[in-house]
């Protein structure tokens, strides 16, 4: 303890010390750390020196060294380097306790001082410790804001690594700053990650990178350094120079930094960012004001991109639904009609995404191309151009079909309205640039509009890329359909000759042959008939499985054609034998014979007439037949009266039967609406081990429609159990069935829930009676998924509520609608009119109120509107 | 957001040998493993630019005009002038 004051009693206060009057020695420490805390050192200092004077004990005196080391740094702040060295000198020689303390001060103070040399020379002692060297380096790294004055200093060797690194750091700084400097020559090995330079390394590879407009690098080069360093001054001004919001503020060399490489004020960036503020607050006014003050600036510090400036202004306005007699006025002159304004007018209304936007959208990307072809961007034949149409008609296309036929009928007053019409986009897209992605776009398009849309898109396409396979394909089975056979050959021809492997086309060449053998017949050409039969006959696949009984029966249907009776009936013979009963074979040839449209030579076959001990075969045979005719896609619907007999003699012969049979007789029992039949098959199949998710959906199809939670119970188990053996073809079925039924998209059960269901069904197996209800669904099928109108919960035997009254519920029918309302909101039936006639404008009139089309709209689709035809303006 | 160009730090007329170099030369800086949000813009970048006809639908389909005005306008756009050590240093050195 120093030798102080003495002989005074503690806690007296001595008059002849003024700055002792008042104090309170119990409260004065704290009061002391109270102003440390709020930066008031010379007031601490002062309190501390009177607090020692009062009552000089060892904890007084750390508490006074302590407002001594803050006053030196509060200096040192302040740059009064050589005021807080000679502070820290008369520190040291009074309070020697404070040496350690004040010794990161005193080199704080060489190096702010200047005093460098003195800094660094005991870097150059061999015995300095390590945490002396940590002291100076630190200090470096914060307090020494030029590595010049490192890379000068003489206390150092030129090749000491720090005076080394220094001159490198200041060689690369001076580079970077004067031009473009690629990262390779910016290694500055010398520098380490540890190296007080350190954070220098990443400030000089930070401005390398801005300059180079990589501004990836740039960021992640200045998260690397550290805020306390002295490098880390720079950060935000960087970051301001990179377009981020720099933190803190900058300073004001920082500011004019930013304006000498930018050649661009502050001014202008805080007028943009209100105006940006204003347009995403909606605040009309104050939008206008921002515009108008920010043309200004732009006018006056960025006078070339000034008219970009106005464009935008001009699209945003639009975007957000400014009248442009509003917005004109603070542009100061017109905006070019250019490309540019073009193509942000036409990106902008996309993004508005109303439809009357969109068709301003397809409209200004029309001006954009003639503008742009005008004024040279690309060539009005080149891929641009059909890049341009076909982004066009994908505008259109994502449009309801009721709106794009709305804002085709409005049209926007040009003469050529080709850009309203996808099926014209399309055809210019491809004939422009043909290639599968546009060709495959527009053909999707077209095949859910009119037959001939698609047609054309198709004979386009493969008129252009005769070695895409899709059209042919299309073609192909296009024509099948209308049963032109020898045109769809044509085109398998031709898919064959492109991809002989492909599956579809594989399958095509059978079915194709096949139903050009059936056509034949139908048109009694016995000649032509034989010969494709024989095609038919010599193809590989015609021998798989039972097809040779079907190639058997089609020689029957011929030579019956032809007259030739007993050529025929030999082939029938075959066609017994082949299926093992007389009666199978009849069966089959009737079936044929109906698709034919013969009329054959014996009536039609009745299964009462089958003998006595072939009935047991019913079953099999049935599927067995309905399966030919399947694999052969010929289709063939079997009569009541058979699926009947089949029903019949089906439990006897269940346990025989195999999955795929059973199958069959499913769809058949459904096709014929035996539902009990159908119903009985599910029972069986549902005890076939990893067929339940067929047989579940059988079993859905076929329960009653008043068993609704059974019914979606079973779809929704089919579904899952299908996932779980990834049949997608039975969750396609089941999800489509489920969403027929009207249920939320997520209703669906677990593996637990769906096997609970499962074993639910396997025990019911026999048809439910009328108005019974089944086994209990409620805990998997909430009442959400439900109609839960009067009429549907009576239906299901639910009943309703007590004072609830079904006429009192809204089921949005028609009736609902008010004769009296309707001729309010209409003009009435002309006199004189036709009943069948107002009875179908009547029905109008109630869609168009459903759909909310307004009266002017309807008046004038009906041709009722009074007056002459309004002449089509310019488009505004 | 940058569009894929300046992702790439490429010109509007870069050719396709450019652009493949362009793209290993920022796979080199952003691998996978240690920058993965930066790879995905590189790659997103890079697939949109390698195909001829997506570079022309990238170049004639991503102005926005909803971009805010002050970073279109502001600062990076354009001017980068190189001014010299000494207006950086005096920030340094300043207050």
């Amino acid at each position: 303890m120093s030798q102080r004051f003495k002989g005074k009693r503690p806690n007296q206060i001595s008059n002849a010390s003024p700055g002792l009057s008042g104090l309170d020695l119990a409260t004065a420490p704290a009061k002391v750390r109270e102003q440390l805390a709020g930066g008031k050192s010379n007031a601490a200092l002062t309190l501390a020196k009177d607090l020692f004077k009062a009552q000089p004990s060892p904890e007084n005196e750390a508490l006074l060294i302590e407002a001594y080391v803050a006053r030196v740094e509060a200096l040192l702040q302040q740059g009064l380097v050589i005021e807080a060295k000679s502070l820290t000198e008369l520190v040291r020689q009074r309070h020697p306790a404070a040496g350690s303390a004040l010794d990161s001060l005193g080199l704080i103070a060489l190096a702010r001082g200047g005093s460098i040399d003195e800094l660094l020379r005991p870097l150059n002692t061999p015995d300095i410790s390590p945490e002396r060297r940590a002291a100076i380096e630190a200090v470096i790294q914060q307090h020494i804001y030029d590595p010049a004055l490192i890379a000068k200093s003489t206390a150092l060797p030129p090749d000491h690594p720090l005076r080394a690194g220094a001159q490198a750091i200041k060689d690369a700084f001076g580079a970077v700053t004067r031009g473009k400097v690629e990262d390779d020559r910016l290694a500055l090995s010398e520098i380490s990650r540890r190296s007080a330079l350190a954070p220098w390394k990443l400030l000089v590879r930070a401005i390398a990178a801005f300059y180079r407009n990589d501004d990836a690098v740039c960021r992640q080069s200045l998260e690397g350094i550290r805020p306390e360093t002295a490098a880390a001054r720079l950060v935000p001004a960087i970051r301001a120079l990179l377009g981020d919001k720099p933190e803190p503020s900058l300073t004001p060399a920082g500011s004019h930094l930013v304006s000498s490489v930018t050649g661009q004020s502050t001014t202008i960036a805080a007028l943009l960012e209100r105006l940006d503020r204003a347009f995403a607050e909606d605040d009309e006014d104050d939008t206008l004001e921002a515009v108008k003050k920010a043309i200004a600036e732009v006018r006056r510090a960025l006078p070339d991109r000034l008219e970009e400036f106005k464009q935008r202004v001009v699209v945003r306005c639009m975007m957000d639904g400014f009248e442009p007699r509003e917005v004109s006025p603070l542009l100061g002159g017109p905006v070019h009609p250019g490309p540019e304004l073009q193509r942000l007018l036409a990106t902008g209304m996309e993004m508005v995404g109303h439809p009357a936007s969109t068709a301003v959208a397809c409209a200004s990307w029309h001006d954009f191309r003639l503008s742009a072809v005008e004024e040279g961007w690309f060539k009005n034949d080149g891929q641009e151009v059909a890049a341009i149409y076909l982004h066009i008609a994908e505008l259109l296309v994502k449009l309801e079909p009721e709106q794009l036929r709305e804002l085709q009928r409005k049209g926007t007053g040009e003469e050529d309205e080709y850009f309203l019409r996808p099926e014209k986009l399309f055809q210019r897209a491809c004939l422009l640039d043909p290639h599968t992605e546009a060709f495959s776009k527009w053909l999707n398009w077209a095949s859910g509009r009119p037959r001939a849309l698609a047609v054309e898109a198709a004979e386009a396409w493969n008129k252009l890329l005769p070695d895409n396979i899709e059209p042919v394909l299309f073609l192909m089975d296009d024509l099948a359909k209308r049963d032109k056979y020898p045109s769809a050959l044509k085109y398998l021809a031709q898919a064959e000759r492109i991809d002989a492997v492909n599956p579809r086309v594989r399958k095509a060449r059978l079915r194709l042959t096949t139903g050009n053998a059936i056509r034949l017949i139908q048109q009694k050409n016995y000649r032509k008939t034989r010969e494709a039969i024989d095609e038919i006959a010599a193809l590989p696949q015609t021998q798989q499985g039972d097809r040779p009984i079907f190639i058997e029966a089609l020689r029957y249907m011929a030579e019956t054609a032809s007259g030739h009776q007993e050529e025929a009936s030999r082939h029938e013979v075959e066609v017994a034998r082949m299926l093992g009963a007389g009666f199978a074979a009849g069966l089959l040839i009737d079936m044929l014979g109906t698709v034919c449209k013969r009329v054959l030579p014996r009536p039609l076959l009745k299964p009462d007439k089958i003998p006595a001990p072939q009935r047991g075969q019913l079953p099999k045979l049935v599927a067995r037949v309905m399966a030919l005719m399947a694999d052969m896609e010929t289709k063939a619907e079997l009569s009541r009266q058979w699926v009947a007999a089949t029903s019949r003699q089906f439990a006897k012969a269940a346990a025989t039967l195999e999955i795929g049979e059973l199958k069959v007789l499913g769809e058949t029992a459904l096709s014929a609406n035996n539902f009990e039949f159908a119903y009985n098959i599910s029972t069986v199949g549902l005890w076939r081990p990893g067929a339940e998710a067929a047989f579940l959906l059988l079993r859905a199809r076929s329960i009653p429609g008043i068993q609704v939670r059974r019914h979606l119970a079973c779809a929704a188990a089919a579904a899952q159990m299908a996932r779980q053996q990834r049949n997608m073809e039975i969750v396609d079925q089941a999800v489509t069935m489920l969403q027929h039924t009207g249920t939320r998209d997520d209703l669906s059960l677990n593996s637990f829930q769906a096997a609970e269901v499962v074993a639910k069904e396997k025990s019911e197996k026999k048809f439910p009676k009328p108005n019974e209800r089944g086994p209990n669904y409620d805990s998997l099928i909430p009442d959400w998924g439900l109609c839960q109108c009067p009429a549907c919960r009576g239906a299901r035997g639910e009943g309703f509520g007590v004072f609830e009254d079904k006429d009192d519920w809204d089921d949005g029918d028609d009736d609902d609608f008010d004769d009296e309302e309707i001729l309010d909101e209409f003009p009435p039936v002309p006199p004189g009119m036709p009943p069948a006639i107002a009875k179908m404008l009547f029905t109008e009139i109630l869609e168009a109120l459903e759909s909310g089309e307004s009266q002017e709209s309807f008046l004038d689709r009906m041709g009722l509107l009074p007056g002459p035809k309004k002449g089509k303006g310019k488009r505004k | 957001m940058m569009n894929a160009r300046e992702v790439l730090g490429l010109q509007s007329n870069a050719t396709d040998e450019e652009i493949r170099a362009a793209y290993i030369q920022k796979v080199k800086e952003f691998p996978p493993d240690r920058s993965p949000a930066e790879f995905e813009q590189v790659r997103d970048a890079y697939e949109k630019l390698r195909d001829p006809r997506r570079r022309i639908r990238e170049w004639l389909f991503s102005a926005n005009p909803a971009t805010p005005f002050a970073t279109t306008f502001a600062f990076t756009r354009g001017a980068r002038k190189f001014v010299g050590a000494d207006l950086w240093m005096a920030v340094i050195r300043g207050k």
